[in-house]
């Protein structure tokens, strides 16, 4: 590879995100501006941001990989992608998300949540956790952006770490949320036409559509007993009913990162940000072909590997990358694709993982400075330079714990976060836009039900992130407290949302029903109207 | 064998991810001139 090639394309790309960010900071005249875009981010804008957010490096290369070792199964996770995660999504919470946080004044998700049960509690618990959890996960993109400027410029690791860390808290500092979307936009169409060109040469390559999924289907006996006895059955076949497998592709992927995402408040803080519904109709267009074109691919082509490696080296994909999963791509790419598309597919990544790491490292800024340190510090009239603070201290974080923790926790984060933020956001959420009968009772139970029944399953009993924390094996001596199949493979999102669901139900029709007048400012368009203009 | 694939559910979701996002950009279209703004948050913007 010519280092000198592809250093100066990095050098003219990252000219074009600094010109992108000090747009954004031209146009931040304010507190809002920098939180929501001033409620009026363009559609395209928004909706790119928003996949350019939600697909990381490890959406490409980690689950790419994952397709070249298991199939094509993994193709319900970008159906329940696009399906909820950006038409229900999109319709049915960000509509209402928007409305409401309009009519609250609300700039970020906590804040949000906080003003719809009028508890600045809940706002600073929900804040704690996302600047408790939220570094972990970005420890993850941030590991994975390092280890690619690292591997392509040939930099010492360290450095890579903090050059790609400073750029991007540098941008979202300036920028703020306009300057992230801004920047983000930009790095979706790359993405998107890095990973288009990618399944085009692929399926040429291999004889095209059919010709190739017949390929991959009639290698059939060629997978690996191991994997056999996990549920392999193909890669153009579902996992064995019931097998190791099928449990970690239903539970895991299609519910946990599926549903999960709903409650990302780096995602749900983007339906703030358009100025009315007309926008979120446009951007369910965009968002829907993002996504496909993103992680749709990435999952096709992964799997496809393994006919191109056969055919060549007579190995399948996992054999062809050494046994390490997260090398499929790469290899692929190297040896398949001509030299031209390395350079693109590199920039592809460094998109990838740029624009899910600044979408991150604002909404910890903004939770840490708007959130916590504006409602312990009331007298503060702009949050602004203490978001600015939050995210460099919540960089820094994120820095200090991809050093301290191990290599296979950081490697489980965005199980954790998704897991976290699934279980203790989602049915709060729901009832934030839709249940005027919940209550702030309710919904302390739900967050608290939610997240402590989601850390005891990833601690005690989900065998991935238990085996990683080592705090079962320590105090019990094994990896997890049940150990009878399939418990240890069944995602916490399985019991720890409806727990926190039925908590919300069961507290908020105990406790007193809310203000009936805080009721019609939220939901009501007549009270609305009256409180604005009386 | 549907489209090459040995698993008509793994050939469903090749198909569905299609079709989910074709629905997705039928209603941006249908729908791009849609509002949900009422009168009142027209008037304060």
């Amino acid at each position: 590879m010519n280092t000198l090639l592809l250093g100066g394309l990095i050098a003219a790309y990252l000219a074009v995100v600094a010109a992108l960010s000090y747009l954004g900071y031209r146009h931040t005249r304010s507190q809002k501006d920098y939180l929501v875009g001033g409620n009026e981010v363009n559609p395209f804008v928004m909706a790119m941001s928003y996949g350019a957010a939600f697909i990381s490096t490890s959406a490409i290369v980690g689950f790419g990989g994952v397709a070249g070792l298991y199939g094509m199964g993994l193709l319900w996770l970008p159906f329940m992608n696009i399906a909820v995660g950006v038409l229900i999504a999109f319709l049915v919470l960000g509509r209402p998300t928007r409305r409401i946080g309009r009519r609250l004044d609300a700039n970020t998700f906590p804040e949000l949540i906080g003003l719809r049960f009028q508890s600045r509690r809940i706002k600073v618990l929900i804040a704690a956790i996302i600047v408790f959890f939220m570094p972990i996960y970005t420890g993850v993109v941030l590991i994975g952006g390092a280890r690619f400027v690292e591997q392509a410029m040939n930099l010492d690791y360290n450095y890579a770490l903090l050059i790609f860390g400073g750029v991007i808290s540098l941008y979202v500092i300036f920028g703020g949320i306009k300057g992230v979307m801004y920047v983000d936009a930009l790095l979706g169409v790359v993405m998107v036409f890095g990973m288009i060109s990618l399944l085009v040469m692929t399926y040429h390559e291999l004889g095209g559509v059919v010709s190739a999924h017949q390929a991959l289907t009639d290698m059939r006996g060629l997978v690996p007993a191991s994997l056999a006895k996990l549920g392999h059955a193909g890669w153009t076949a579902m996992p064995r009913w019931n097998s190791q497998w099928w449990w970690t592709l239903v539970s895991s992927l299609m519910l946990g990162v599926g549903i999960g995402a709903l409650a990302q408040p780096q995602l749900a803080v983007r339906f703030m940000t358009v100025k009315s519904g007309k926008q979120l109709n446009r951007a369910v267009l965009v968002g829907a072909l993002f996504i496909l074109a993103t992680a749709g691919i990435a999952y096709v082509v992964g799997a496809l590997a393994n006919v191109w490696f056969f055919r060549h080296s007579g190995q399948i994909a996992i054999q062809a990358a050494d046994g390490n999963a997260d090398l499929i791509i790469p290899r692929f790419i190297d040896a398949a694709m001509p030299k031209a598309f390395v350079y693109i597919f590199m920039l592809t990544l460094l998109s990838a993982a740029m624009s899910t790491l600044s979408s991150l490292i604002h909404v910890n800024g903004s939770s840490l400075g708007h959130d916590l340190y504006r409602t312990l510090r009331p007298q503060a009239s702009d949050s602004r330079t203490a978001t600015r603070v939050g995210i460099v201290l919540g960089i820094i974080a994120s820095i200090v714990l991809a050093y301290l923790l191990p290599p296979n926790i950081v490697a489980r984060g965005t199980a954790i976060f998704f897991g976290v933020c699934a279980a203790a956001f989602l049915p709060a959420y729901l009832a934030a836009l839709y249940w005027k009968r919940a209550t702030r009772a309710g919904v302390w139970a739900s967050i608290a039900t939610g997240a402590l029944v989601s850390l005891f399953g990833l601690a005690f009993l989900h065998r991935a992130e238990s085996g990683a924390l080592g705090i079962c094996q320590k105090l019990f001596g094994r990896t997890e407290l049940i150990s009878t199949f399939p418990w240890p493979f069944v995602d916490t999102i399985c019991y720890a949302l409806p727990l926190a669901a039925l908590a919300l139900i069961a507290v908020s029709l105990a406790t007193r029903p809310p203000d009936a007048r805080h009721l019609e400012q939220c939901f009501s368009e007549t009270a609305n109207r009256e409180n604005h203009h009386g | 064998m549907l489209i090459g694939m040995a698993d008509g559910w793994v050939a469903l979701a090749y198909c569905a991810n299609l079709a989910v996002t074709a629905v997705c950009v039928v209603y941006g279209i249908a729908r791009f001139n849609a509002d949900d703004e009422n009168e009142s948050e027209r008037k304060d913007r």
